[in-house]
């Protein structure tokens, strides 16, 4: 919980305080934090949320994969460094459940806890949720979010 | 970071999401930025882009954050610009190290971009001020280099120093052997001033400030001069001093060179006229403090002039170095021309008041006697013969002295005394050395009354113009007159001839006063008209000061031509001495002269130093015999002075004339030797023009001494 407040304090949603007050899980997507970012000024059609969002997509489902292959051969330093930088990128973007998982998992490394390689399964989870969210929001259409996907191809 | 350009940033992180929402944020503020996705490419971009300021990520592969950071704070140009380090929100650690590596801020991910706008305004205004601050500081040690100007700071209870690097510089030193106590510029200062600075020091360690003019000495030896001020600094429980000190060299240099054109004689390096006044108005007011006496002594050399003319201006200057060197030694005035540390006059002893004229001041004498033999002791210096390549020439000099408080008790009457004797010396013939008097004193002062009176009478009546026939004994007829100029004061009476004219050649007065007699004389011819035989002319007297005045021959052309009288009437009559003065100046003036169908008659012959083959050179139709030579005509010695001029003259085709001619004697000897035309009182001595009139119109007859006349 402490690590939550810290990051609502920060993260400056709306919604994030009273949420983590009810002691319910993040929501998946903070749109409030989305159309804040640099750039977009709370306008769903601005290119740079485009640009924003292609990034996120592409670098998320890739350190999505590589974390668990990288669980998989229990490379714990490969998974530290995945997960802290997906960490920044999804709290920075609004998506908080898998900030938070992420961070979650970037902690309990850096405390010295084993790897747990349930956590490739949270993670991807996560990310599910975070990727259908955009889709739902309209944000990114299922065309264009398969074509970044197949780029990337994973 | 001016307003005209828009604030830089480079972004460096690895992570493409936050550097595109970095640079958007930078954007919307109006920032431009550049990006980097590693450390490596940073540090390139960073030299390349020479961003504002930096942000800058902590993890990152290849070159983390921390490395860049201290990276381009080892770069002259990364020192001062702001870097702000991206770090984990929850990672102490990174902050704590983010300073130790020289982030100038830091914000946690993730980024809340409005904070970030803000951080970057605040961190870039720090900057800014940096940075000035930085400028001021280097403005001011460019300054203080420029100015020569070094500081110090001391901590006088722990005798701790901080000296800037220009204040070792003006002492030609390093840090590192200068020393480090304060007493450790001892060693540096020139030797005679550190007594000085030690007791400024003294004071200053008890909280005195001071200001102070010393010299260094550099390692290799120059010498330069510093002004040092210092004063306790405000405030604070330790006693703290500040300092500053500035090379002044040039300055005293300047000041010096100032000096020695103000106050010296370049010629001899004497101190000068206005020196000598100066060191006199001090000796005085010393005097009547101290209850003691001085004595001026003015020296001139006699017939100096002549020295110019016959071995040329520069021999002349030599002779006048060699002089005043004498005068110093056997004055014992051997303080230096100026003392090196500048400072008050020193006591001056000698110095050159005019041409050949030198000033001598004895402070602290004794009787008159001894005074008037230390003046004997001068003329000895100067008797002594002085070698020029070729020569050797003796000199011999007049001395004027006065003596405080008998003659005066203030400096300018003091020296006018000493003058005023000088003269009475130079006027009389026999006496070298002159001690002031009350009667010269009057003698001075009816002078300067005489002046003013000279001045007024010019083209008055009080100034007559009498003739002096020249008797040709061929004939025996009045060949012509010499002109002269008599003063009739209307309060003193007759003012005899020499002393006027000596006045009015001093004084420039000569100019006006021969135009008026050439004046007088033109009007008399013109009343004498048909009274005057074809061939009679005037002889006048032109003046040294006449024969060098630019408009003497405008003048004379001038008068003749409005009087109407031909030139052909007048003859001029100049000595040898101003003949030979300027030599190529004499040619010239006498061809025109000639020209014009004037006459020159060279007067005095025989005293001056004529050169022969000059003397043809010149357009000169007379010579005249000076008097003293007549006078000594029965004399072996005499006799064969006239001989020989009477001799040349025939030789150069010149007339020769007899001056002072007295007795029958004489006259018979001059005519025996050939000398036909004759000036004297035997014939007549000078009248008026109504007196000559008679005179010519009863013919030779009328002149006396009729038996003389006797034809051949």
């Amino acid at each position: 919980m402490e690590n939550n407040k810290k990051m609502l304090d920060t993260a400056s949603s709306p919604l994030a305080p009273q949420l983590a007050a009810c002691g319910q899980p993040e929501v998946v997507l903070d749109l409030a934090v989305l159309m804040s970012l640099p750039g977009v000024s709370q306008r769903r059609d601005a290119p740079v949320l485009k640009r924003l969002l292609g990034i996120f997509v592409v670098e998320t489902s890739r350190s999505v994969g590589l974390l668990q292959a990288a669980l998989e051969h229990g490379d714990r330093e490969q998974v530290g460094r995945l997960a802290h930088r997906m960490k920044s990128s999804a709290l920075a973007i609004g998506a908080l459940h898998l900030g938070t998982e992420a961070r979650r998992l970037d902690s309990s490394l850096k405390a010295g806890s084993p790897l747990d390689p349930a956590d490739g399964g949270i993670i991807a989870a996560a990310w599910r949720d975070a990727r259908q969210a955009l889709l739902d929001e309209g944000l990114l259409g299922a065309d264009e979010l398969r074509s970044i996907e197949a780029s990337i191809g994973s | 970071m001016t307003g005209t350009r828009k604030i830089h940033v480079l972004i460096v992180d690895d992570d493409p999401l936050t550097r595109l929402m970095a640079s958007e944020a930078l954007r919307e503020s109006g920032y431009t930025s550049v990006e980097a996705e590693d450390g490596l490419r940073a540090l390139a971009l960073f030299d390349s882009e020479r961003p504002d300021l930096v942000l800058l990520d902590v993890m990152m592969p290849r070159l983390g954050g921390f490395d860049v950071c201290q990276h381009l704070r080892a770069r002259p140009e990364g020192q001062l610009v702001p870097i702000i380090m991206l770090t984990g929100l929850d990672d102490g650690e990174s902050v704590e190290r983010a300073f130790q590596v020289g982030a100038t801020d830091f914000i946690s991910k993730p980024i809340n971009w409005t904070l970030l706008r803000f951080r970057i305004r605040y961190v870039l205004r720090s900057a800014q001020v940096m940075q000035e601050l930085v400028r001021n500081k280097e403005s001011l040690s460019s300054a203080q280099r420029i100015a020569r100007l070094g500081s110090w700071e001391w901590f006088v209870t722990e005798d701790r120093v901080q000296r800037s690097a220009q204040y070792y510089r003006l002492f030609g030193q390093q840090p590192e052997s200068f020393g480090e106590r304060m007493e450790a510029v001892l060693d540096h200062v020139y030797k005679p001033d550190r007594p000085m600075v030690q007791a400024a020091l003294k004071g200053a360690a008890k909280g005195l400030g001071y200001q102070l003019t010393y010299r260094v000495v550099w390692p290799d030896g120059s010498v330069r001069t510093v002004l040092e001020t210092a004063e306790p600094a405000e405030g604070g429980v330790d006693l703290l001093l500040e300092g500053s000190v500035q090379d002044i060299t040039e300055q005293v240099d300047t000041q010096r060179r100032i000096r020695q054109l103000a106050y010296f004689d370049p010629l001899t390096g004497l101190p000068n006229r206005e020196f000598f006044r100066e060191s006199l108005l001090s000796a005085v007011a010393r005097c009547l403090r101290n209850d003691s006496r001085c004595a001026v002594m003015v020296l001139d050399i006699d017939r100096f002039a002549r020295i110019n003319d016959s071995l040329g201006p520069e021999r002349g200057d030599q002779v006048l170095q060699v002089i005043g060197h004498r005068l110093r030694e056997s004055m014992g005035d051997r303080t230096p021309a100026e003392p090196a540390g500048g400072g008050g006059l020193p006591r001056l002893k000698v110095a050159r008041l005019a041409a050949d004229e030198f000033g001598v001041l004895v402070s602290d004498v004794g009787p008159v006697d001894e005074v008037i033999e230390v003046a004997y002791r001068l003329l000895d210096v100067v008797r002594a013969p002085i070698r020029v390549p070729g020569q050797e020439i003796t000199l011999a000099a007049r001395v004027g002295v006065a003596m405080m408080p008998e003659h005066a008790t203030e400096a300018d009457a003091l020296l006018k005394a000493a003058e005023t004797a000088l003269n009475r010396a130079k006027r009389s013939t026999g006496e070298q050395v002159a001690l002031f008097s009350e009667e010269m004193k009057v003698a001075a002062f009816l002078r300067f009354t005489l002046e003013g009176d000279l001045r007024r009478a010019i083209g008055e009546e009080e100034l007559q113009v009498v003739y002096q026939p020249i008797v040709d004994l061929n004939g025996p007829r009045i060949a012509k007159v010499e002109a002269l100029v008599r003063w009739a004061h209307l309060a003193r009476g007759t003012v005899p001839p020499p002393e006027f004219i000596s006045l009015a050649e001093e004084t420039g007065m000569i100019v006006p006063l021969t135009r008026a007699v050439i004046e007088q004389v033109c009007s008399d011819i013109v009343h004498m008209g048909d009274a005057l035989p074809p061939d009679f002319r005037v002889s006048v007297n032109l003046s040294g000061v006449n024969f060098m005045d630019p408009q003497l021959i405008p003048t004379i052309r001038a008068v003749l031509g409005a009087a109407q009288v031909p030139p052909s009437r007048i003859e001029f009559e100049l000595t040898e001495t101003v003949l030979m003065r300027d030599l190529d100046y004499a040619t010239t003036t006498l061809a025109q002269l000639r020209e014009m169908d004037i006459r020159v008659a060279v007067d005095d012959f025989g005293t001056g130093y004529s050169s022969l083959a000059y003397l043809r050179r010149l357009a000169v139709n007379t010579l005249k015999i000076d008097r003293s030579f007549i006078g000594e005509l029965h004399d072996s010695q005499g006799l064969a002075i006239v001989e020989a001029v009477i001799g040349l003259a025939r030789s150069l085709g010149m007339d020769v004339v007899a001056e002072g001619v007295e007795t029958p004697a004489q006259l018979e000897v001059l005519r025996e030797r050939g000398c036909h035309l004759i000036q004297g009182y035997l014939f007549a001595r000078p009248m008026s023009r109504q007196a000559l009139l008679q005179l010519l119109a009863g013919g030779a007859a009328v002149l006396p001494q009729r038996a003389a006349l006797r034809p051949d």
